[in-house]
């Protein structure tokens, strides 16, 4: 992380202007501050590894090829996450063709975490997964992004400020308030119990 | 930086990592985004083309890839390294013998996108290797680190460019200089150095490389990469990247000559492409004859840089610069700094980078703060450096050359002396030139770039200064006892008296002035003891903050400091100060002396001073006098009643100064202005003319009434023309209130002719107490008559009833006018009179006339021009004649034989003159007719008898 330690007023907008100008460098910088947020997009509805990397290739090929047409560089992380979801979208269209109206789900098993773990405790943890990708689907995006960072792409809390674009207070409650809705949809008779 | 979580959150934040951790994302996944949007945009270039042409441009774009495209091959061989690095469309491999000499490759990963020619800037992320078989170039072993070497970075600028491949630290690692894309050197870093390294002479056409070095090399090998075994795995794996990537472009392949030993070690003939749309090329056919390494070529240049950048913090900044500088193999020069007395802190760093490293160090100060100038310039000192070079070579030939003398001892001693002597010079040159090659040596590793920093708001004062000025007026009867006082409070408040004077002016006032400076916090009391030594007419407290140099706004939630309060205290008797209001009065008074004194009297019982005061007499009836007073406020209103008494206000107007620092409530100003009441006009003018019987009595009794009236009289006169025509003027200003009692006395006088009332507009310089007369005295009896009676009468005697009515005149008082008395030749008299007698008597003549004689005509006008009055009178035009004779004396007797004889006579004389005419007009005619007809007559007898036939 090159500019990680590195304190930004503003920190993608030249970038971004550098980037609508064709500067590509500037672009490339602009990968790195976004590509987590993208990937987990992608991967909390593909929950698939493979494909949420050719898709998030594909995303960024994309908005490359047509980032001349941004006109606001505020709206560029919005602007990002809508051609993710339409790569998405138009993937599964793809897929839809060549499997002839085939089921449409991407994936819907979840590589296991960890072979160091029993049967049981994969099991759990598959199954704590599949109820965790569920509940953060049902969150507010604002929310889903936030956590999406923290838990699918493990992104310290300097990247997920980077990514997000965010202050570190914004960040905090929303890590905050997102984790308690979370566990709400988790685990409601704990969240009753409190 | 963590997130703190109560205990029932923060475990489920430890099962949802856990859980969730599989779906991280792969380390190098910016890499490999960046490396798909470069080689799916350049290839965009040509797909749009039709079918055919697309193959074609697809092959041409091949080659041209292939042609600006990289290959190194290493060699790992007993400490000794070889090879080739090279890239072509994103795919980089490795040739590499490990330290047991077994021959292994490393291929990395299509990830890693290689830079063009021309290309300003490429940054890549991780790369990562697949290790494998240096036999058959083919990969035989999982994906893996390249040994640690997981940073490619990569720059290129017009001239050439730098490919690095390292570890994170910068501790090991490869790289590839070229200068013009087809020739380069690689080199290993070796400690903080790198070494000399392998000199890639020439990418030919056919794609082999040619290497050479410090050391000789063993021949290049054939080499051909492909795609990587991994890639082949997952597609097996069932992934199938078209549906989601489309097709990709598979990378041109090359070949690299190989001779000697190495071509076994390295597999000994090309690689099969892989893709089968590139023919593999035959490995005969790509052969170049093994070169004598060539001189490398030298490009020194020297590439320095300032940057600008305007930062929150500039400590915060000059630690991410070290460490950034560091990452870059960098380091920190000097750090030049200057903290400003807004607190603000300006400076520079100063910065030794890798020059292949500049561009891309450059970008990540990017995001220090804002950047506001950047310059980056390079200076080719290749031309100096080979200079320096021949020299030093040149010096140490001619020092060997100097050795080898003095080693044979050829010569004298005088030679060998003058040898060593010479070898000394050739030394120090020697030395001299390899510093400066040591210096440019210097210059080139490293480029040197400037940061100059500087925190936000700079110009913003960081410290304020508030500054209280209090200026303060006081009304005071006892100068130095207030001014005493102060000094005191002020020594009392430990403040510091900066000036303070007083002064005694000429009309024994006094005046202080002390400027002083207290403490803030100790200002207050002063200012209320200043209200207790009288009254603080003016006190002005302005208090405000502004900046050390003034030239910017202080910034919120600056330092304020506060400075002494300046006093600017006067204090000054009342007397020296003007009031606030001031009323100006006009006055006319019939005695301006007797007010003027009344007015000192006032001013001095109502405890007031004068100030000016004038009074002028330059005609004994225009006396005027000015006066300016002050007086107490408190009695300022008696006052005023007081001075508009003393006469008749002309004007009287109340004027108030601006509240400014000189003038006081405590008095009001009056300037009054008095003048005789004769010096104004009168608002009133009435004009009358008065006809008196005796104009003389009439104008001495009025100009009496006047005097006792306490007129003043303008003017009086009596002219006496010719006895009966007496006339006089009186012009007077009469008191208004006298007007009824002079009404009274003028109606006695005489009776009025006209009159004319002209009251003025102005009344400003105007007096309505008093009226002006204007009087004209006429003679009753120059009255015109009001009635004429005109009569004509027939009396025995004219001449004695002429008398009659003249005596009649006298008695009843009236006056003749003309009279007259003719007789005619019969002895008939007629006599005329003209009388004006009063109207009252007027009857009496009446009688008179209708009893004196027979009245022919009479006729009675009224002149209405003519006043009606008891002065009026009328006038009598009287006209006698006496009665006519029965014949008169013409037409008697003895007239009447007069006048026949004497027609008689005239008849007589008046033939005899028609008998005279006639003979002397006739006579003279007729004789000549007559003897014409006698001549005519004598020639008409006839001569011949008539005839008988005739008859």
């Amino acid at each position: 992380m090159l500019l990680g330690s590195t304190h930004l007023s503003s920190p993608d907008d030249d970038l971004i202007r550098l980037a609508i100008a064709g500067h590509r460098p500037a672009f490339d910088l602009l990968v790195t501050h976004t590509s987590r947020l993208v990937w987990a997009h992608l991967i909390l509805r593909c929950h698939d590894r493979a494909v949420a990397e050719d898709l998030t290739q594909e995303t960024y090929l994309r908005a490359w090829r047509s980032i001349g047409r941004l006109k606001d560089p505020a709206t560029f992380r919005g602007w990002l996450m809508a051609i993710a979801e339409r790569v998405r979208l138009d993937a599964i269209k793809h897929r839809t063709r060549q499997k002839r109206g085939a089921a449409v789900t991407i994936h819907d098993a979840v590589d296991p975490p960890s072979n160091d773990s029993t049967p049981s405790e994969q099991a759990e943890t598959s199954e704590l997964s599949s109820r965790a990708i569920e509940a953060l689907n049902a969150l507010p995006t604002q929310y889903q992004q936030a956590l999406s960072l923290r838990y699918l792409v493990g992104a310290d809390y300097a990247e997920i400020s980077r990514q997000l674009a965010l202050t570190n207070g914004s960040l905090r409650g929303l890590l905050h308030r997102g984790l308690e809705m979370l566990r709400e949809r988790l685990c409601p008779s704990n969240a009753d119990a409190t | 930086m963590t997130l703190e979580l109560p205990d029932n959150l923060r475990s489920l934040d430890e099962q949802l990592k856990q859980a969730l951790q599989g779906f991280a994302p792969p380390a190098n996944l910016d890499s490999k985004i960046v490396s798909h949007v470069s080689r799916r945009s350049r290839l965009r270039l040509v797909l749009p083309t039709p079918r055919i042409a697309k193959g074609a441009a697809a092959l041409v774009a091949a080659s041209l890839l292939a042609a600006v495209g990289y290959v190194a091959d290493r060699q790992m061989n007993g400490g000794r390294s070889s090879g080739l690095f090279g890239d072509v469309s994103g795919l980089v491999a490795f040739n590499t013998k490990d330290r047991e000499g077994k021959p292994s490759a490393y291929y990395l990963h299509d990830d890693i996108d290689f830079v063009s020619k021309g290309e300003d800037f490429k940054l890549r992320g991780e790369a990562e290797a697949q290790q494998g078989s240096a036999k058959d170039g083919r990969s035989d072993a999982p994906a893996a680190r390249l040994d640690g070497l997981n940073t490619y970075t990569g720059m290129t600028t017009t001239g050439g460019g730098t490919l690095v491949l390292s570890d994170g630290d910068d501790r090991r690692g490869f790289r590839l200089e070229f200068n013009d894309g087809i020739k380069g050197k690689l080199k290993e870093r070796s400690g903080a150095d790198w070494n000399d390294g392998l000199v890639v002479n020439e990418v030919a056409r056919d794609r082999t490389i040619t290497i050479s070095g410090k050391d000789s090399l063993p021949t290049s090998p054939h080499f051909r990469p492909e795609r990587t075994a991994s890639r082949e795995g997952q597609q097996g794996e069932g992934r199938d990247e078209s549906e989601v990537r489309g097709p990709r472009n598979a990378p041109p392949s090359f070949t690299v000559a190989q001779t000697g030993e190495d071509e076994k070690s390295s597999g000994g003939k090309p690689l099969p492409a892989t893709d089968p749309g590139m023919p593999a090329p035959k490995p005969e056919a790509a052969p170049v004859p093994t070169e004598k390494p060539a001189a490398p070529e030298r490009h020194k240049v020297i590439r320095n840089g300032t940057v600008e950048f305007e930062v929150d913090s500039f400590d915060v900044s000059l630690m991410t610069i070290t460490k950034l500088v560091v990452e870059n193999s960098g380091f920190v020069a000097s750090t030049d700094s200057a903290k400003l007395p807004n607190g603000k802190t300006r400076g520079a760093v100063t910065l030794r980078v890798p020059p292949e490293r500049l561009d891309t160090f450059v970008l990540m100060l990017r995001g220090l703060g804002d950047l506001k100038s950047q310059k980056i310039s390079a200076q080719d000192v290749s031309k100096q450096y080979t200079d320096i070079e021949s020299q030093l070579r040149a010096s140490r030939a001619m020092e060997e050359r100097l050795l080898d003398m003095i080693k044979k001892g050829n010569g004298s001693i005088k030679d060998l002396l003058a040898a060593e002597k010479e070898l000394g010079v050739w030394r120090e040159k020697i030395e001299k030139f390899e510093g400066e090659i040591r210096y440019y040596d210097n210059l080139i590793s490293m480029s040197t770039l400037t940061v100059v920093l500087q925190e936000r708001d700079i110009k913003a004062s960081a410290a304020s200064i508030e500054v209280e000025t209090v200026s303060a007026g006081v009304e005071t009867d006892d100068v130095e006892q207030a001014r005493s006082e102060i000094l005191k409070a002020i020594d009392e408040a430990q403040g510091r008296i900066i000036t303070s004077d007083l002064k005694k002016l000429d009309a024994g006032q006094f005046s202080a002035t002390i400027v002083a400076e207290v403490a803030q916090d100790r200002s207050g009391p002063v200012i209320d003891r200043l209200k207790q030594l009288g009254k603080v007419a003016r006190l002005d407290i302005d208090r405000k903050q502004t900046t050390v140099d003034g030239t910017a706004p202080p910034m919120p939630g600056a330092r304020v400091e506060q400075q002494p309060t300046r006093l600017t205290i006067s204090l000054y008797n009342l007397a020296n100060v003007a009031p606030r209001l001031t009323t100006t009065a006009t006055l006319a008074s019939g005695d301006v002396e007797a007010a003027y004194r009344k007015i000192m009297t006032l001013v001095e019982e109502a405890g007031g001073r004068i100030v000016t005061s004038q009074l002028q007499r330059p005609q004994p009836d225009q006396v005027q006098a000015t006066m300016q007073i002050e007086v107490p406020s408190a009695q300022a209103a008696g006052a005023q009643d007081a001075i508009t008494a003393l006469g008749e206000v002309i004007s009287l107007q109340l004027s108030e100064n601006p509240d400014t620092a000189n003038v006081t409530t405590a008095k009001q100003g009056f300037t009054v202005r008095i003048i005789s009441v004769a010096g104004v006009a009168a608002r009133e003018t009435v004009t009358l003319q008065l006809a008196s019987p005796d104009v003389v009595t009439a104008h001495q009794d009025l100009a009496g009434v006047a005097a006792s009236l306490e007129a003043h009289v303008v003017q009086s006169n009596v002219t006496d023309g010719d006895g009966d025509n007496i006339s006089a003027v009186l012009s007077l200003d009469l008191p208004r209130g006298a007007l009824a009692e002079w009404d009274k006395a003028r109606q006695a006088a005489g009776e009025v002719l006209t009159r004319s009332v002209v009251r003025s507009t102005d009344q400003h310089n105007t007096l309505d107490s008093k009226v002006r007369i204007n009087l004209t005295f006429f003679p009753a009896d120059r009255l015109p008559p009001r009635q004429i009676t005109t009569a004509m009468l027939r009396v025995e005697s004219s001449e004695s009833q002429q008398q009659a009515f003249l005596a009649q005149a006298k008695n009843v008082g009236g006056r003749i006018i003309d009279q007259t008395m003719t007789r005619d030749a019969n002895g008939r008299g007629t006599a005329r009179v003209v009388l004006d007698v009063p109207r009252d008597k007027a009857g009496e003549i009446l009688d008179d006339l209708r009893s004196a004689g027979e009245i022919w005509s009479m006729n009675t006008a009224t002149n209405l021009q003519a006043p009606e009055g008891a002065l009026s009178r009328t006038r009598f035009d009287l006209q006698f004649s006496e009665r006519e004779s029965l014949v008169s004396a013409e037409s008697g007797f003895w007239s009447s034989i007069k006048a026949g004889l004497a027609t008689s006579l005239k008849g007589l004389g008046y033939s005899l003159r028609l008998l005279v005419v006639a003979v002397c007009l006739i006579a003279p005619w007729a004789v000549v007719l007559w003897g014409g007809w006698k001549l005519l007559l004598r020639r008409a007898k006839p001569t011949v008898p008539p005839t008988s036939t005739e008859a």
